[in-house]
């Protein structure tokens, strides 16, 4: 039984290994719970303060009365003392006396309690005891009257409270109920039609309802021209912004710990050394002294290897084609060896309990140059043109919401202290066009 | 002797398993053993879902739904015509973490919260399953 119905399972992503039936059952229950206990909380709080309140100012009639006391009826609860003006009457209603200890329809309730015992005063002056005023009544049960009408200002924030219950909970109740006996594919239709209404042309998106859907829009990558060759590649991530990081860090907490030191030397020179500050010294320069150490080498490392130019005589890619690649590499100092690849991976990312995982492996990987570069102390360290072909039966990029097909030139290099370094170049490849099948178009 | 659970044939045309982008899939369809007054609805769907290591995606590329006629009934055991021209992408693909079925699911709902379900897969395109290979 408990394998037939499972009402919790593990989660990973959208698999649920548990009832499916179960779970969307205890979804509706979830949500109904919130539906109906925000319109029980509604109709509570407009039995208590709405109806109230309209009725005063409705329904009520008006008396003459007389003011016989007046006092600050205070409560004391977890959070301080809060007060209430109460002002006693008396009046006459067909003949026969009422006396009332009042101040509003809050007392029909036993609230109006708030704190500030100062404003209550202030109300209570209005009502000296003797005077002549006038109070209104509620008809249906004389004895209760008020001194004060109109709509207090914290009824109508305090009805968002029961009325997001009521759309949070109503919104999911009635997803749930219109997802009942909705297959996985018409929900599926339903959803991508909603995304394609939404759809605008931007880079990071699948090509859903292109010619090409599910690969990933090569334009970016066409709109800077190479000098050799047609298109000049972007690489995928710049070490420029890391450095600049890793500079920034270094700056900040080599600052932060001389300001440290400055105030413990002053309290050596004073006579009145912090010898908890003192220690606390020791991990600080530590850190500061790797973050210097870390931060000189890779701006040497910077300089030393300059920027990697790569150039590509056409591109998206094809299956099967022939294409042409540039590549120089700039630097101080000559680098010891480079090599191009042709590189294919494939990333996903999952979901588990509340974490979202990735996970990449590599499926073609080809080397297309490789060269130990002599340099004669001109021009760039070291440039490469070579052709390559693509494999004949290659899988197409694919870019899913978690699942991808990448392909990029990997340029591997190792400087001349023997420091290896790695850059990427994505590229976008196009399935294969057999003869029956439909021509790129591009 | 117990009544025979419904199911579904599907059929595509040349009884074909592979295509290839731009093609049209073309077939049909049949529920079998399901009274025409217990079947609330039938759907076809042309569809491709990953597998893998990633979290599961699952795109229709073309659906049909069949609902009962105003007398309540639906008989889904007359055989149904679809057909639908196959899009560039992406294409089967057998890789390691991620794999890209296509395949044409039927769906029958019927009354008493009961359903059918049949696929049959194909191919859409001629990627060879992926190799491992080491990292650059």
């Amino acid at each position: 039984m408990s394998r037939r119905f499972r009402l919790a399972g593990k989660k990973r992503g959208d698999r649920q290994t548990g009832s499916r039936g179960g779970g969307s059952l205890l979804l509706a229950l979830f949500f109904a719970a919130f539906f109906f206990g925000g319109w029980a909380l509604l109709v509570a709080m407009a039995q208590e303060v709405l109806i109230p309140q309209w009725r005063a100012n409705r329904v009520f009639l008006e008396a003459p009365c007389v003011v016989r006391g007046a006092r600050i009826d205070e409560r004391v609860s977890d959070g301080g003392s809060l007060f209430r003006p109460e002002v006693s009457i008396e009046y006459e209603v067909g003949g026969r006396k009422y006396t009332a200890r009042t101040f509003s329809v809050a007392h029909f309730h036993d609230g109006g309690y708030t704190a500030g015992r100062d404003a209550k005063l202030e109300q209570l002056k209005q009502f000296p005891v003797g005077q002549k005023r006038v109070c209104w009544y509620d008809p249906e049960r004389p004895e209760r009257a008020v001194v004060v009408r109109g709509f207090t200002g914290g009824a109508a924030p305090a009805l968002l409270l029961p009325l997001s219950f009521i759309v949070l909970g109503g919104g999911g109740l009635g997803f749930r109920v219109l997802n009942w006996a909705t297959s996985a594919e018409r929900r599926a239709t339903m959803a991508q039609q909603a995304e394609y209404a939404l759809q605008f042309d931007r880079f990071d998106q699948p090509t859903e309802g292109t010619e090409f859907p599910y690969i990933p829009n090569d334009g970016p990558l066409r709109d800077s021209p190479g000098t050799r060759l047609k298109y000049r590649l972007a690489m995928a991530v710049s070490s420029g912004w890391a450095l600049f990081w890793l500079t920034a860090g270094c700056v900040l907490w080599t600052g932060m710990t001389l300001a440290f030191l400055v105030a413990a030397v002053r309290g050596f020179l004073q006579g009145t050394p912090d010898w908890f500050l003192t220690l606390f010294l020791a991990p600080l320069a530590a850190i500061v002294y790797l973050l210097i150490k870390t931060t000189v080498r890779q701006l040497r490392f910077a300089g030393e290897t300059g920027a990697t130019v790569v150039e590509i005589s056409d591109h998206p890619l094809l299956p099967d084609r022939e294409y042409q690649l540039y590549l120089a590499q700039s630097g101080r100092r000559p680098v010891r060896s480079l090599e191009v690849l042709l590189f294919c991976q494939e990333r996903v990312a999952y979901q588990q309990g509340t974490d979202t995982r990735t996970d990449a492996r590599p499926v073609f990987q080809q080397s297309l140059a490789q060269v130990v570069p002599a340099r004669d102390g001109r021009g760039p360290a070291c440039e490469i043109e070579v052709r390559f072909r693509m494999p004949r039966e290659a899988m197409h990029s694919f870019r899913g919401k978690h699942n991808h097909v990448c392909w990029k030139l990997v340029v591997r290099g190792r400087t001349a202290r023997g420091q290896s370094y790695h850059r990427e170049y994505p590229v976008v490849v196009f399935p294969t066009f057999h003869e029956t099948g439909v021509a790129a178009g591009r | 002797m117990s009544a025979m659970e419904p199911s579904f044939e599907i059929r595509l045309d040349g009884d074909r398993r592979a295509y290839l982008s731009g093609e049209t899939l073309a077939g049909e369809y049949r529920l079998v053993g399901a009274s025409p007054a217990d079947v609330r609805s039938v759907e076809l769907s042309v569809l491709w879902y990953t597998e893998g290591a990633g979290d599961e995606e699952l795109v229709v590329h073309f659906f049909q739904r069949q609902a009962p006629d105003h007398e309540g009934r639906l008989d889904a055991s007359r055989p149904c015509r679809f057909n639908s021209v196959l899009p560039n992408t992406p294409q089967s693909y057998e890789g390691l973490l991620v794999k890209i079925h296509w395949c044409v699911r039927a769906r029958a709902f019927l009354r008493q919260g009961k359903e059918v379900l049949a696929e049959q897969a194909f191919l859409l395109g001629r990627v060879p399953p992926a190799i491992a290979v080491e990292s650059p």
